[in-house]
Formats: C-alpha cells, structure tokens, sequence
C-alpha cells in the first residue's frame, strides 16, 4: 500500500530533479547525497576556470616558482577498463570546483584554510609531492588562480593558503 | 526488442561488470584512504551527521572492506539474480558516493545508483518492475536530452568554441591526440563535432519511437562514449551508460507495442 504510492512520488521527484539548475551548496550535508538527485548538465558552464598552483622551498630558503599541479601520467588502452588514477583526477578536480565554491561564498576566502576542502587539497598537494611529480622541498604553498575563459586571460588569485610541511606533522 | 524480463537481467548484469570495474579501480587506490591518505576519515568525518556511526565502514581500513565486500557481491551478481545482492550493491554505492563528499566520479554514480535503485524496487516489488524500467528509460533519456538542451542554449556551444575551450582549457586529463586534434582543427571543424553531439542528444527522445531507432541511438551512444574514455578517460561513464541501455531498448518496445 504504502509503496504504491511512496515508489511512484519518489521516481517521479527525482525525474523533476534531474532538470532543476546545479546549486551545490545550498544544503551542506545534502553534498553527501547528491548521487541520489542526478542533474545531467555536462559542460554547461564554462566561465572562469580555476587552476592550482603549488610551489615549494627548501628550509628557509626562497620558494620556487608556482608549477601546474596536475598529473601528467599517460593513459594506455586499458584504462578502457581500469583508470584509477584518471579518475582520481576527476576527484581532484571537483575538490578544487568545492573549494572555490566555499572561497567565492567566503567574505574572506583566505578563512577556508581549516575547511574540509582545503584540508583535503593540502593532502592531494602532498601526494602530488610524493609521488614525485613536482620539484622537492620541505614546505609548500598552494594558490587556486582564476582563468577567464573567454578573454583566456588569469583574473587573479583566489587564494593563497599558508605554508605546510611537506611531510605530514602527526 | 528486449522483454521486461530480459532488461532487467541484462541491467543487472551490466550493472554488476560497472561495479566489479569501479570497486577494483577503489581497490587499486586503497592507500589514498589511510589515515596519511587524501581522501583521509580524520577530515572527512567532520561532514558527516553522525560521525560516529559512519566511522564504523568510512575509516581505513573498514573501507577497503566494504569496497571488497562490494567488489564480492558484484560477483555474485554476474552469475545469480538476487535481490539482497541488489539491496547491499545499492547501500554500499551510497556509501561509497558519500565518502567522496557525494559522488567520486559525478556522473557514473548518478547513473550507477539509478540503475541500482530500479533494480532494487524491481526485485522488491515485482508489480512495480515495469515502472522501474521505465524510470531507469526515462532518466537515460534526460541523461541525453538535458545535457544537449543545456547545450543548445549557449551560444559558444553552438559556435563550437565552448567545446574546445572544454578540452584545451579545463583541468581533464586529456589525450595527447585529443589535444592536438583541437589545437590544430578548424574553426568549421569544431563547429561541427558540436553540433552533432548536440543534435544527437537533443533527439534522443526519438529512440523511444521504436525498437530499430532506439539500437540506432544507443550504439551512436556507446561510441558516443567510448570516445570519451579515450579523449577524457570517462571509462566509469561507459559501463554506467551501458547498463542502462536495456531500459531504453524495453522502453521503446513498450512504446512501440
């Protein structure tokens, strides 16, 4: 009985859903289940794309010059099946698009250093350091950057985090 | 054309091979979840409602755990119909989707979770196996339709220039041919890759018409498809996808009928 309506509404609700615009942080703790309301708006939007940067020092010294912080790994035909790593970049770069979006609601976006994101990014950041993929040092710096889509010219930094060692303090 | 019976089998089977896929590819990640990890539960858990009881399958390694016991099920799933194999396949996507802060790959869960859902209230209720199907029918039409009408709509998409400002610009991890396709292609070019992509998605509605359009429409969306796995590495999106095309092909012959 119950189920002949609940099922009905519970389809038809999330049919409904599946054409409203993306607002994905209205509601925190509704990120958490978002898979369940799809929205199927694929490259909609291309406005400011936002880049990190990461640089890094040795000691005391100067830090280095900010470098891309993504993976250069190659695909081969199997990732067809497997691409962890490919899809582990699609993770990152939703962390980065959360994160920005937690900046821009920020009177001060330099204030979400203790968010989850960032937290999160400065994890990605150390991994990206260990794996070797960027130059070595004992602390770094992270930057999200902004670049205007259609003039293809950098709007500015977003934010700039603190200085973090590069090995994790436990 | 495909009976009622048919798609669900099909679906179920397709679904299990997506998730035999993504549960090896969490497996293949397991470090990135430990305590010194990305993806750590230390950080994590400051999102969820109840921490606490979460904690119990999100920390390392109660994780990895439920990712096995998921890649195990899946299994199952391939060779034997059952619907608390369904039921446990739907609550650990959910949980999975949730550790990654609501989806790990966008997308592929979305569809992976609706493809899920259907089967869940397919094997549940079996009266209801019809609208199920049609549900799961419905939203990998939508899957199509709104992203090419969201597409129409912009005129940089329809100029061909978003398309490529998407490749060269964006942060995806693009194939090297790929990228030296739309560095070096004409504007004309691109314009019409665009346009056939939109074009297709906002006709997609029309493989519901009839069997024969539907396989038409399905297998320029498994190329569709396996053209992004190869330009963007969308592997996830292709088994998602593909499971769900059982439902389109028993819509339109519901439809038809």
């Amino acid at each position: 009985m119950i189920s002949s309506f609940v099922i009905p509404v519970w389809l038809a609700s999330i049919v409904l859903l599946a054409l409203r615009d993306r607002e994905p942080l209205k509601f925190r703790r509704l990120l958490l289940i978002r898979a369940l309301f799809p929205t199927w708006r694929f490259f909609d939007r291309l406005e400011q794309v936002p880049k990190a940067f990461v640089r890094v020092r040795s000691g005391q010294g100067e830090f280095g010059a900010w470098n891309a912080l993504r993976s250069p790994r190659r695909r081969g035909w199997t990732s067809l099946f497997l691409n962890p790593d490919g899809n582990l970049e699609f993770a990152f770069n939703s962390l980065t698009e959360l994160l920005v979006a937690e900046a821009n609601e920020s009177a001060d976006p330099e204030d979400t250093g203790d968010s989850v994101s960032c937290q999160l990014m400065v994890r990605a950041v150390r991994d990206r350091l260990a794996c070797g993929l960027l130059p070595g040092g004992d602390e770094f710096q992270f930057k999200i950057s902004i670049l205007d889509a259609r003039t293809r010219n950098w709007i500015g930094d977003l934010l700039i985090s603190p200085v973090y060692p590069v090995k994790r303090v436990a | 054309m495909l009976t009622l019976g048919e798609s669900l089998l099909w679906m179920e089977r397709l679904i299990a091979l997506a998730l035999v896929q993504q549960s090896i590819e969490l497996l293949l990640l397991h470090k990135k979840f430990g305590s010194d990890g990305v993806w750590s539960w230390e950080i994590m858990r400051r999102e969820f409602p109840v921490p606490r009881f979460f904690g119990f399958v999100m920390q390392y390694p109660q994780f990895i755990g439920l990712v096995a016991l998921q890649l195990l099920a899946a299994l199952a799933l391939l060779v034997f119909s059952s619907a608390f194999l369904v039921l446990f396949l739907f609550m650990s996507a959910v949980l999975i989707s949730m550790r990654f802060r609501g989806a790990f790959n966008g997308g592929s869960d979305y569809m992976t979770l609706i493809v899920l859902s259907a089967l869940v209230v397919a094997r549940a209720e079996p009266g209801w196996a019809p609208a199920a199907v049609f549900y799961v029918a419905v939203q990998t039409g939508l899957s199509y339709f709104v992203a090419g009408l969201v597409k129409i709509k912009e005129p940089r998409w329809r100029s061909g220039v978003m398309l490529r400002d998407f490749i060269l610009l964006t942060n995806y991890p693009v194939a090297g041919g790929a990228r030296f396709f739309f560095e070096s292609a004409g504007d004309r070019q691109i314009a019409l890759l665009a346009w056939s992509v939109i074009l297709w998605e906002c006709s997609f509605p029309a493989a519901y018409l009839s069997p024969k359009l539907a396989v038409v429409f399905l297998g320029v969306g498994f190329l569709f498809h396996l053209t992004n796995v190869y330009v963007l590495g969308l592997n996830r999106f292709l088994f998602a996808w593909t499971a769900a095309y059982p439902s389109v092909l028993a819509a339109a012959g519901m439809a038809s009928a």
